[in-house]
């Protein structure tokens, strides 16, 4: 049933697709994190229409599946807009916007965590807005929030199979196209998964390393009350 | 006849050099206050925590506010810092509406704009010091002359060491907060409210969250820039022989509303209304 010969013939093939599911992956958590960010400080504007759209589009993309804003990403903005993306570009757009939405939940609770005292400490210094978000207050938020984030690039990671649906050869695509050739079903899938534990599980040693040193340079106290 | 001209040339220089910034509120030629109260009520929800306070503070002038706790004293401070906004009434700074702006005549809230400028004027030391945890006390103290006054790094760098040669903490400026005791870290905050230069300050109960034995060093300081003069003080503050000593005017509230005021000799060896002599005693 299972045939070295033919897994030593696979490898290759699977090297070559696996830097498009890691480049989306990184790419896709990059993004997620810039529309995480917006989607957080927009939810918070004092101008009430910003505040509610931001609200609104973070709702709407949550309740719906990525796959079908792919799809829509896809094959239905460019039949109404004649922009046309590639697979590779839309998928990270998906990826990033979808998770964007979760991620931005993750930099509301870090700045929720900030103590009120410092917003005031900004108010007494007349610092600007945009003074008091980028160095008050987003310094003070992000760390804690590091390895949660952290796990959202494992979650993206193993998310990006998703594409293959419009065309993306990214692992999980190109297993399939091994399978309708050759039809055998068990390497090329086994294969896929064994790469997906091995790299989530490099990801979350990772992480886990990060959370130590992040928990070992908090300073207590400073702040006022927590 | 010889020792007569004696006293009255003793006489007539000591009561010219007695019109200092301080005393001037009880001259005839009154200054306009630096900070007006005006009929201000405030409410949070159902409770009602300042129920119509008149108040001027004269340019120079350091005032004591006391009284229990709940009394309304830290909202009072917090007002004028704009961060609390009244419920009624007009709180001017130097003769200008704090929380409304004019617009076509008429009278509006005012925008983040007015606020900034303002109370540019006003500088605030808290309870819980908030100082910032991941700066330096050099960057702390440094920040706000670079980002908002627009002193270059070594202009700001000089004022802030200078402030903080001043608290006395000149030796830190590279350490971070969480390596300061209590009373260093109000130290650092108080030099980092002084550096911007106000025209007047709050000081919101600094001392409450100390250990007994770092609340000298704090009072010390503020001692020291309260006799250097320029700035108005609003005091709010428990320790009451502190409010005696740097005190030019001290204001008992109670229950929302201003019960007694008067000279720090007035209040704490003359109480007149029963609610004062009933708190007083309380702290001897």
């Amino acid at each position: 049933m299972w045939n070295w010969d033919y897994v030593i013939e696979l490898l290759p093939v699977f090297l070559k697709a696996f830097p498009v599911t890691l480049g989306a992956a990184f790419l896709g958590f990059t993004l997620s994190i810039v529309f995480g960010l917006l989607f957080a400080l927009a939810g918070r504007s004092a101008f009430w229409p910003i505040r509610w759209t931001s609200r609104a589009i973070v709702e709407f993309i949550r309740s719906t599946p990525l796959l079908v804003q792919v799809f829509f990403l896809y094959f239905s903005v460019p039949m109404l807009t004649s922009f046309a993306m590639s697979a590779f570009i839309t998928g990270v757009i998906a990826l990033g916007l979808h998770y964007g939405t979760y991620m931005s939940e993750v930099f509301r609770s870090g700045i929720d965590a900030v103590p009120r005292g410092q917003w005031e400490a900004a108010t007494a210094l007349h610092l600007s807005k945009r003074k008091t978000w980028l160095s008050v207050i987003l310094p003070q938020a992000l760390p804690p929030v590091v390895p949660v984030m952290g796990n959202y690039l494992i979650v993206i990671f193993k998310e990006t199979p998703t594409l293959m649906a419009i065309t993306l050869v990214e692992l999980l695509l190109t297993a399939k196209t091994e399978v309708s050739a050759s039809y055998r079903v068990f390497e090329p899938y086994t294969i896929v998964g064994l790469i997906f534990l091995v790299v989530s599980l490099i990801f979350s040693i990772g992480v886990r390393r990060l959370e130590n040193r992040l928990s070992q340079r908090e300073n207590p106290g400073g702040g006022g009350k927590r | 006849m010889n020792a007569q001209l004696d006293k009255s040339f003793m006489t007539e220089p000591e009561s010219t050099l007695h019109i200092e910034p301080s005393s001037l509120h009880a001259a005839s030629a009154k200054p306009n206050p630096i900070v007006s109260y005006q009929s201000i009520q405030k409410s949070f929800g159902d409770l009602h925590v300042i129920k119509g306070i008149d108040l001027d503070i004269y340019p120079g002038e350091k005032i004591a506010l006391i009284g229990p706790s709940g009394s309304g004293k830290t909202t009072l401070g917090r007002m004028l810092m704009t961060l609390e906004e009244p419920t009624s009434g007009t709180i001017l700074i130097d003769d200008e509406p704090l929380w409304q702006t004019e617009l076509k005549g008429k009278r509006i809230r005012a925008n983040e704009k007015h606020l900034r400028k303002m109370r540019s004027k006003v500088g605030m030391v808290f309870q819980h010091f908030n100082l910032f945890p991941h700066m330096s006390v050099l960057n702390n103290v440094s920040m706000a002359p670079r980002s908002v006054l627009k002193l270059t790094k070594e202009e700001a760098e000089e004022q802030a060491i200078m402030m903080l040669r001043k608290v006395g903490l000149d030796q830190k400026l590279q350490v971070y907060p969480s390596q300061l005791s209590g009373g260093q870290k109000q130290r650092v905050a108080i030099a980092r409210a002084l550096v911007m230069q106000p025209k007047v300050m709050v000081f919101d109960e600094v001392t409450s969250a100390l250990d007994p034995e770092l609340v000298g060093e704090v009072l010390f300081v503020i001692k020291e820039i309260a006799d250097e003069g320029q700035m108005a003080m609003m005091l709010i503050t428990h320790e009451m022989e502190f409010a005696r000593e740097v005190a030019d005017r001290v204001v008992f509230g109670a229950d929302g509303l201003i019960v007694e005021q008067g000279t720090p000799e007035d209040i704490f060896t003359n109480p007149q209304s029963e609610r004062l002599q009933a708190f007083l005693k309380r702290f001897l």
